[in-house]
């Protein structure tokens, strides 16, 4: 995978974790299945924005 | 006059008002005349920007003789310290309004700091490799896994600004910005007992604010590099 993929993917996880956290807080009632989901949607999104930021910044 | 296309101004009413409260939509005139002023003066505010930047590789630029060129490393400072300004500014709109702008504002600061994680490892580890990844593994572990882990995420964040100010201190940056780091994480910490918390609320924010606050300006105008060692000075 090139580092331009990479870097693509991190900017989707980037947006993809605002666009959770916005929907799972706004249109989510707490405690609710969908909150937990969401949830877990923010930390994936989240973990995978640390790895690929990580991975494109690091030097070869 | 009404709009007839599938997303009509009676649904952006009805999402609006859902987000804020009571939205009442103008007419089609004001409507259509704010959005082509917006698209307007974005387009011709970012027609220079955009042309200069088409011509760099951004992964390259970022990536390029990384912790060697002073130069890239002061970038790397200078992209931390926009993503920390998000951060700060989302963060407060966040904890000031609470409610669906807080519901906005606050993904959007999570999702910023992490970013501000990753880059101030970057920055730092060339100061004391370990520690670095120490600091960033719990600043993530507060967006990360705080539902598995529970407990209020400005504990996290609170050792997370001590071990950047060892690391501040450790390196060229000044040590009044190292301290005032030291001072907002043991402000942040404070969280960590919720009846202290609650009866020094307000003013435990403000340590966090002023030194995290004066650590975004830092990286905007300065950066960081390590301290040279005694042998080499």
């Amino acid at each position: 995978m090139t580092r331009n993929a990479v870097a693509r993917i991190a900017g989707a996880a980037f947006f993809l974790y605002i666009i959770i956290g916005i929907a799972g807080l706004a249109l989510v009632r707490p405690g609710s299945a969908g909150a937990a989901l969401a949830q877990a949607g923010q930390s994936a999104s989240a973990l995978t924005l640390a790895v690929t930021l990580y991975l494109v910044t690091s030097p070869a | 006059m009404r709009l007839s296309l599938p997303v009509s101004a009676d649904n952006v009413q009805s999402v609006a008002a859902k987000l804020f409260g009571i939205v009442q939509v103008p007419g089609a005139v004001p409507l259509v005349g704010a959005a082509a002023a917006l698209v307007t003066a974005a387009v011709v505010a970012s027609i220079a920007p955009a042309a200069l930047a088409s011509r760099v590789d951004v992964v390259q630029a970022l990536r390029s003789e990384w912790g060697k060129d002073w130069s890239n490393v002061l970038n790397t400072a200078r992209i931390a310290g926009v993503f920390y300004l998000i951060t700060f500014v989302a963060g407060t709109i966040a904890l000031v309004t609470g409610g669906k702008v807080a519901a906005v504002a606050g993904p959007i600061a999570a999702a910023s700091y992490v970013v501000v994680t990753v880059l101030l490892y970057q920055l730092f580890k060339s100061v004391h490799k370990r520690l670095s990844l120490l600091a960033a593994g719990v600043s993530l572990s507060a967006t990360v896994a705080r539902p598995l882990i529970g407990g209020n995420p400005l504990v996290f964040f609170g050792v997370y600004c001590l071990l950047i100010s060892y690391l501040m201190f450790q390196s060229t940056a000044p040590r009044i910005l190292a301290g005032l780091m030291t001072f907002a994480g043991f402000g942040w910490l404070t969280f960590a007992l919720p009846s202290l918390a609650h009866a020094l609320s307000p003013y435990n924010y403000g340590p966090g604010m002023l030194g995290e606050g004066a650590l975004t300006l830092w990286l905007l105008l300065f950066g960081v590099r390590p301290r040279p060692s005694p042998r080499h000075a």
